[in-house]
């Protein structure tokens, strides 16, 4: 199909936000049939560069370029017409939960194609939608509800409308984060086919080692500015890639000394919630203990997580805390048993988008506040707020910015931020590090570390296994809902943790 | 990307009422400088905004918490009739009839809660419905005509106690107008300044963030619900108070007015959500521009088009607002 070079080039594109230069003089290429990379800390701008090419950053300075030709990219549907297509970092931010998948990839033929009357032609409509599913070999039911599916399949959908809408250009906005291993191969197949018909695509993540097996080429922003670009040719390492979008080094280890095992935090025995979400599950924790959990998306790890929580009510089985029988009907009932969790969907659970990083920080805490007739002390609560967001090196212009506004990767240090100073005993981290840069995983490793030091329990669930490996003393592994097995992490491996996460026996 | 546009429009959108309370006092000053510009006139003002500031309180609390309480008019309704006949018809002295005036709202107000709550019916509609049934249980109770304390009822009932002075003066400056700024004071200091105001935000604004922060989401949708109507019943005390007798429209004229102020006042200071000092300037926004629209005579059948025109005005400019943060 015509010339195979198309390209997109980025002149000295800068945009500043209230407080913030988010794009400093960028200047980049992109070509079709290439997958490149993108990647730098969390706040280095590349989500909003992203949104430049596809016309969600109207305000930006500087050109684009076209094959050559300057064009303006002012608006969703300048970017369409150039053949630009994005999957968010908020998935569900571009898709409308309560149309079905058929309609969400055709929105297109229902907003454009469609003349007078409009009358739906369904049947066309679903066989097509049903075709271009089958062509991506993506295996979901086009008349099921977009709001009945997973993260991962929401993501499936964008693309295919995307392949629908003949994009020529496919922008990626850390697709992975919420994938497991095994969905995220069924993705890079996908980006392969895409390549190898010419489209370019545009890939954002955090898991480098993943970058390496689909890129061609990376690019590192750092501050708001590109600070290099390399081919993937064998000799590139992650640690160069990391020196790069740091500028340190970090060949730094865990250190996870200095902790001693106590008596039983928590224990199940058949435990289950009311709606079988989770069933028959026996596990324990210790105090100063960090348990892995880990399982393929939709295993059962987060409802696991809330089901501890009470958030999903009453549970079945045994639920021993510090050795009483408790069982929580409601969440704040199990903050008063000592439970704290880093729910997994920041945007929606963890954060209130539309208040300050302030007051995000101190909602968990606030009681300690407001003594006097529940007057709330703001000085003491600014203070602790800034506190925290020096030791999580949280990025923001200041403590009264709304969250909504920070970027991914510091959206989910404040979730964590606000349970840090909780007195609880056990703390449910689920999938805590999901967006968050190479630098601030470490971080986030020392800070969960230190929790287990000063005698609390952990429990930690991801889909990153090596993750998981890193970080627990033992690792329950989960399958449909229920817990598989136990491992060690001294003598496990990949492969044995990703065998019982597929069902094995 | 320019910043002395950037700036301007951050002043309209955040103190844009003040300034249209400014201008439109400019205006009438000049326009109808007798009439409009005395201190007698300035107290009827704030008298003539009390009851739509106390009743809008309550909205204000509801909004904040992210309810659509669409029964506070007609609850304050009730609270008006029960308040003048709970001491006429049923010889209360005067402060039980006002506490059990309050009791019997909050009680329709828990039942408000227990449906969106426990049966997760959406507030507005489960309010809608709630305003109906609070309507027609007013006519009930009254005999299907006006109360007036004075006479005996059509309901049958008879005057049994005569209704003190002490509650009349309760609708009158300054004692309305005192009681305006404090429930406006105590509910800026609640919401602002204490925890469960906080909290209350932060169940309106992600209830699912709320309840995994460890927060008891219905409870506090519940003290939303009672909030208003606290201050329903307040309103209505004050209705009877003022006019004497209560029609069983009495408190839905208050209807369109609150949420008017409540939502003209989002926008102050910059604040983007429902607070008491914004419902204030709301209200008296809107009492402004129609006490100065009698001074000036403009006929009495067109005022509501020039309310429902600054309303319009108002929204689009706190809209404005939130577009300048994006
Ligand atoms: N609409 C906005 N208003 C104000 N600041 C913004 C806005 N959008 C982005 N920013 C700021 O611009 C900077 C770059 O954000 P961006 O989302 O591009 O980061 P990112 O590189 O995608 O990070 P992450 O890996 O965490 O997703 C951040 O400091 C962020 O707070
Ligand atoms: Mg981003």
């Amino acid at each position: 199909m015509g010339q195979t070079s198309d390209r997109i080039e980025v002149k000295d594109v800068s945009i500043e936000f209230p407080g913030v230069k988010a794009l400093k003089e960028v200047n980049c290429t992109f070509s079709c049939g290439e997958v490149k990379a993108l990647i730098g800390a969390n706040g280095a701008g590349k989500s909003t560069l992203m949104k430049v090419l596809a016309g969600a950053n109207p305000t930006y300075t500087g050109q684009v370029l076209y094959n050559g030709t300057p064009v303006e990219i002012r608006n969703p549907g300048d970017a369409r017409k150039l053949g630009i297509s994005i999957v968010y970092q908020e998935v569900d931010s571009i898709l409308i939960p309560n149309l079905s998948v058929a309609e969400n990839i055709m929105i297109d033929y229902l907003v454009y194609d469609l003349k007078g009357v409009g009358v739906v032609n369904w049947k066309n409509m679903q066989a097509k939608a049903r075709e271009v599913m089958k062509e991506l070999e993506i295996d979901i039911d086009v008349t099921a509800l977009v709001s009945s599916l997973t993260l991962a399949q929401k993501q499936m959908v964008v693309i295919g409308r995307s392949i629908v809408q003949n994009c020529k250009f496919l922008i990626l906005d850390e697709p992975t984060a919420p994938l497991s291993t095994k969905e995220t191969e069924v993705l890079f197949d996908l980006v392969r086919k895409l390549k190898a018909r010419g489209c370019g695509i545009i890939f954002i993540s955090h898991r480098l080692n993943e970058l390496f097996e689909i890129c061609e080429n990376i690019v590192v922003m750092k501050d708001g500015e590109i600070v290099g670009e390399r081919a993937v040719d064998g000799v590139l390492t992650i640690n160069d890639i990391v020196t790069m979008m740091l500028g340190r080094e970090t060949g730094e280890k865990l250190d996870k000394s200095g902790r001693e095992l106590g008596e039983n935090v928590l224990e199940l025995k058949n435990f289950g919630d009311s709606e079988n979400r989770v069933h028959d599950i026996n596990i324990y924790v210790r105090r100063g203990e960090i348990v892995g959990i880990s399982g393929l998306v939709g295993a059962g790890k987060t409802e696991l997580c809330k089901s501890l929580f009470g958030a999903f009510g009453k549970t079945k089985g045994e639920y021993i805390l510090d050795g009483k029988k408790v069982n929580p009907s409601d969440t704040g009932q199990a903050v008063k048993n000592g439970l704290a969790l880093i729910p997994e969907e920041r945007r929606k659970e963890g954060i209130f988008l539309e208040e300050s990083v302030n007051r995000n920080l101190s909602v968990v805490t606030l009681g300690r506040f407001s003594k006097v007739l529940g007057f709330v002390n703001r000085a003491k609560e600014l203070e602790t707020a800034k506190d925290k967001i020096e030791k999580l090196t949280i990025k923001t212009p200041s403590p009264n910015q709304k969250v909504g506004l920070l970027s991914g990767g510091n959206q989910q240090k404040v979730t964590i931020g606000k349970w840090l100073d909780s007195d609880a005993d056990l703390y449910i981290f689920d999938e805590p590090t999901k967006g968050i840069d190479v630098g601030a995983k470490m971080e986030i490793y020392k800070l969960i570390v230190t929790l287990a030091r000063s005698g609390k329990a952990v429990i930690y669930t991801s889909s990153e296994q090596s993750e998981i490996l890193t970080l627990s003393d033992r690792i329950y592994v989960m399958y449909d809902g229920t817990v598989q097995k136990e491992l060690n992490p001294e003598t496990t491996n990949d492969q044995e943790i990703l065998f019982y996460c597929t069902g094995g026996k | 990307m320019n910043n002395k546009e950037f700036s301007a429009r951050k002043l309209l959108g955040q103190w844009g009422i003040l300034i249209a309370i400014a201008i439109a006092f400019l205006i009438f000053s000049v326009a109808a400088p007798r009439a409009f510009l005395s201190v007698d006139n300035f107290i009827t003002i704030l008298r003539s905004i009390s009851i739509t500031s106390v009743i809008a309180m309550g909205a204000t609390i509801g909004f904040a918490a992210g309810v659509f309480d669409l029964s506070f008019a007609s609850l304050a309704t009730m609270g008006a009739a029960f308040s003048v006949t709970f001491i006429a018809w049923f010889n209360m002295p005067m402060p039980i009839a006002l506490l059990a005036t309050i009791a019997c709202c909050m009680l329709v107000g828990f039942l408000n809660s227990i449906v969106v709550v426990k049966f997760h019916v959406t507030a507005f509609l489960a309010t809608l419905a709630m305003s109906f049934i609070l309507d027609g249980f007013v006519l009930t109770y009254s005999g299907g005509s006006m109360i007036n304390p004075k006479v005996d009822s059509a309901s049958g009932m008879k005057v049994v106690r005569e209704v003190p002075t002490a509650f009349w003066n309760l609708g009158k400056s300054p004692y309305i107008i005192i009681i305006m700024f404090i429930c406006v004071i105590v509910v800026e200091l609640f919401l602002s300044y204490t925890k469960h105001g906080r909290i209350l935000y932060m169940v309106g604004s992600s209830p699912q963030a709320a309840k995994l922060s460890g927060v008891n989401t219905g409870r506090y949708i519940m003290l939303a619900f009672f909030a208003t109507a606290i201050f329903s019943a307040i309103g209505g005390t004050l209705i009877a108070s003022r006019a004497g007798t209560v029609q069983a429209t009495a408190g839905s004229s208050f209807l369109m007015p609150s949420i008017a102020a409540a939502n003209i006042g989002f926008s102050l200071g910059g604040r983007g959500k429902a607070n008491a000092l914004g419902t204030f300037a709301g209200a008296a926004l809107v009492g402004i521009v129609e006490n100065g629209l009698y001074a000036m005579a403009f006929p009495y059948y067109s005022i509501n088009i020039v309310k429902g025109i600054i309303l319009m005005v108002a929204l689009i400019m706190s809209g404005l607002s939130q577009k300048s943060q994006d």
